[in-house]
């Protein structure tokens, strides 16, 4: 049997011209490679950088592959088949780098013009496997046939959507290790003036200090949480007023988070936990909610300062919302729906199509509040997150969502009133990401 | 393996997963989950052996929930219950109820318990899942579409199994390259896809997918009834072949049927002959020119996959089997496929992908891929009032 030639084979020159329409996309990536910050101009420009250099060094072996099965003929022609999800940006920057590769052995590359003995035939299709990219040239040179393959590592490419419209939301890639973790904070006070970062796992707190570009654990504290353990472990990092307050279920634990972090824990102390976690709000605690031990969720004793104590269904996020005259509160419920409450502590309204995490922000946008709502479905697909306005009871998406890789985990308001920390798995890399969403408002 | 087939069959994939329930998406614990499957699992005992390879398989789903974790050469092993379920109930080759393990060392399971009904024929699994009677279940892919059809949510791994002809060693018919190449170049592989499989397959020219290997697409699947007139036409005496199918196996039986078809067509005389599961006396099988053969991927790796293939082959078509490096290039990997195939001892045919039936509250399922097993631990049902059908209220 013949080989299959039914792939997709496109002429050179079509390379060339994707190459003038996408030049200017990759500055798009805010992506990083495995335990490393991630900023997102220095990081895309990095990235770049790494990418031409693996393209590099493939395109030079596979070049090597061609050279040596051309046999005596120095004159080429080249048709191109894709396979694989290389984005265009990068097929045109490999076809580059090969023609200038093959000319720079002293091969002239031509258009096809029909069998000859003094020019060899290539088929060049650049596929993918699970492990990574593979490019395959298929080289005639006058009877005489030979497959090239070059097998090239895959480059992580995660992408941070960005999208304008009267409200914004940006994500700011902050972390990502592949170990599951819960929680992050990142202390904006230090007494050293070096960057700070907690993280929080479900057994262990870290400490990072950010020393020549990149985050450096400087800490490990060993939390005893309940034997119970969870396949959806939450917890939470508060800082306040600089009392820095961890819970996981089961151990509790405060103190600060400086240049290096000091905790006292329930465990340490022989002291029962604290179930009674706090909730943020506007950049400040604006009440509590008593964490379900042996669940995911909250089990429905809600405290918001000054407007209300009640006992209320069991929830998996609340978001507090100031307007000038009252407070709402609003709860992701159980059974799958979002409802908010007054201090009547009865629903006055209930949104379908939430996921089960949210959290309020105060922009200054609009209605000056928000929520915003991670998606629904489940963690083997990809989320979002969407910013809301509620008025008169209605909820009312504002802006584009903004797209993750993979299911959000965590979800929790930082103090400083207009970002949320989020912590995402990426369902391409599998890497757990931690990120800090901010809403700005645009004309 | 060619583009336009993998854009099909995206687009048939995608027709075919229905849309899931959409609700929220943290995790809910409790309820039952409901399973049916087709296989009847005799004894949970490891050191039993298995009837047939269905069984084989669904010992082996079965060992995950409840066995912790694999030896380093594979079986599950430990403490029965040490995993995340423990047996509750236990009605040999009918049913087994399974109820999670509090103490799961990854954690409890997010469903209470899991009822499973073995011995399931795939038709009424279609019927059950139709009437939102079982929670999740296996379906032979040639039913996924019907099943789609019916409104049955589906799930579909990437094809990872291969149907392939294989030619035993020493059968004088086919001692004969030419005889080999003649029948693997007759077989009609698109509409053995596209006729029996419902389109939910690919046609296989080599021993890994595409998407595996990402050379696939350099082994030709396409049929040449021409050639493989001339080829069998050079032969003198022209050999009748035997080709054995498991009996039990109604899609073998299909391409087995097929397949003589084509062979006919061909000029070649070829005579299917079902023969018995694991259990078949030796001396039916090797009466058998031909077999075909189901071959499962035990690695999404290409070199884990094939060396797999080959080491489960070699003695059968005493092709080479011997070890590649590792890690291997896609060059030596391709190489050595180019080598077995270009001997004509197997011919791929199709792949198949592994179809699953789910009710609409079943959540975080992800179809197992090549040695995965069934990620039931992580699975929760959905039980807010949209995911079970009920009206909106405050």
């Amino acid at each position: 049997m013949r080989p299959s030639r039914r792939i997709l084979l496109t002429p050179t020159m079509n390379f060339v011209l994707l190459l003038a329409n996408f030049s200017g996309a990759a500055s798009a990536q805010t992506s990083s490679p495995p335990n490393q910050p991630v900023e997102s101009t220095r990081a895309a420009a990095a990235t770049q950088a790494e990418l031409s250099a693996k393209w590099n060094e493939a395109v030079r072996a596979l070049a090597e592959k061609i050279a040596s099965s051309a046999g005596p003929s120095r004159s080429l022609s080249i048709d191109w088949g894709q396979l694989s999800t290389l984005s265009a940006v990068d097929m045109a920057f490999i076809q580059k780098a090969l023609l200038d590769e093959l000319r720079r052995r002293r091969f002239y590359v031509g258009k096809k013009t029909g069998v000859s003995s003094a020019s060899a035939q290539i088929e060049l299709v650049l596929s993918e496997s699970v492990a990574g990219y593979v490019w395959v040239a298929k080289i005639r040179s006058g009877t005489s046939e030979a497959t090239a393959i070059v097998g090239v590592p895959r480059i992580a490419n995660g992408a941070a959507a960005e999208r304008k419209a009267s409200l914004s939301l940006q994500r700011k890639l902050i972390w990502r290790q592949p170990e599951r973790f819960i929680d992050f904070i990142l202390p904006d006070i230090t007494s050293d003036g070096i960057p700070h970062m907690a993280v929080l796992e479900p057994t262990a707190v870290a400490y990072y200090n950010f020393k020549q570009a990149h985050w450096e654990q400087s800490q490990i504290i060993r939390l005893h949480p309940v034997t119970y353990i969870s396949r959806d472990p939450r917890g939470l990092l508060s800082l306040w007023e600089g009392r820095l307050d961890l819970h996981v279920p089961g151990e509790s634990c405060t103190g600060s988070a400086t240049s290096s972090l000091e905790l006292r824990c329930s465990s340490d102390l022989s002291m029962p936990s604290e179930t009674e976690w706090p909730l943020m709000a506007g950049g400040e605690e604006r009440g509590d909610a008593s964490f379900e031990k042996t669940g995911n969720y909250f089990a429905g004793l809600l405290a918001i300062y000054g407007d209300v104590e009640a006992k209320l269904p069991p929830f998996f996020a609340a978001a507090v919302l100031n307007t000038q005259d009252e407070s709402h509160w609003i709860l992701t419920e159980l059974d799958g729906k979002a409802r908010l409450y007054d201090d009547s502590s009865r629903p006055k309204a209930a949104f379908l199509g939430w996921g089960d995490d949210i959290a309020s922000v105060v922009t200054g946008c609009g209605e000056s509040w928000q929520v915003l709502v991670s998606g629904t479905s489940d963690w083997t697909e990809p989320d979002q997150i969407q910013a809301y306005e509620i008025v008169g009871g209605q909820a009312a998406a504002v802006g584009s969502r903004l797209e993750f890789p993979g299911p959000i985990l965590a979800l929790w308001p930082s103090t400083d009133l207009k970002s949320v920390r989020v912590v995402s798995r990426s369902l391409q890399t599998g890497m757990y990401e931690a990120s800090i969403v901010s809403v700005s408002c645009t004309d | 393996m060619k583009l336009r087939s993998c854009l099909f069959l995206a687009l048939i994939s995608l027709a075919l997963a229905t849309v899931p329930a959409e609700t929220a998406r943290r995790p809910r614990y409790g309820g039952v989950l409901r399973v049916e499957i087709g296989a009847v699992v005799s004894s949970l005992d490891p050191a039993a052996p298995a009837e047939n390879s269905r069984e084989a398989a669904a010992k082996e789903q079965m060992y995950a929930l409840i066995y912790d974790r694999r030896t380093l050469d594979g079986p599950f092993s430990g403490v029965s219950g040490s995993g995340p379920f423990q047996i509750a109930e236990w009605e040999p080759g009918k049913h087994a109820t399974l109820t999670a393990n509090d103490g799961a060392p990854s954690g409890r399971p997010f469903v209470d318990s899991i009822r499973i009904q073995m011995g399931r024929p795939a038709r009424d699994i279609v019927l059950d899942l139709e009437l939102g009677k079982t929670d999740l279940s296996e379906i032979p892919p040639e039913q996924g579409r019907r099943a789609a059809d019916l409104g049955v949510r589906v799930s579909v791994s990437q094809a990872d199994e291969l149907l392939a002809l294989v030619f035993p060693a020493g059968r004088l018919a086919t001692e004969d390259a030419r005889v080999r190449e003649a029948l693997a170049a007759a077989i009609d592989r698109a509409s053995i896809v596209n006729f029996i499989l419902q389109k939910n397959g690919e046609a296989a020219g080599g021993l890994l997918p595409q998407w595996s290997s990402g050379t696939a697409f350099l082994f030709s699947t396409a049929a040449d009834a021409g050639r493989a007139k001339e080829l069998f036409a050079q032969i003198a005496g022209a050999p009748k072949l035997v080709l054995g199918y498991d009996s039990g196996d109604p899609l073998e039986q299909s391409v087995a049927e097929r397949i003589v078809v084509n062979a006919r067509e061909a000029g070649i005389s070829v005579a299917a002959q079902a023969i018995p599961g694991a259990g078949a006396a030796a001396a039916t099988r090797s009466a058998l020119d031909v077999r075909l053969m189901r071959l499962r991927m035990s690695s999404p790796r290409p070199r884990r996959a094939l060396m797999n293939f080959l080491t489960a082959l070699g003695p059968l078509a005493g092709i080479d089997a011997s070890l590649l490096p590792d890690p291997a290039s896609p060059q030596e990997i391709y190489d050595r496929e180019r080598a077995i195939v270009g001997s004509y001892r197997v011919a791929p045919l199709v792949w198949l992908p592994q179809v699953y039936g789910l009710s609409g509250r079943v959540r975080n399922w992800k179809a197992p891929g090549p040695g995965e097993t069934w990620p039931l631990a992580d699975v929760w049902l959905d039980v807010t009032p949209e995911a079970e059908g009920e009206k909106d209220k405050l």
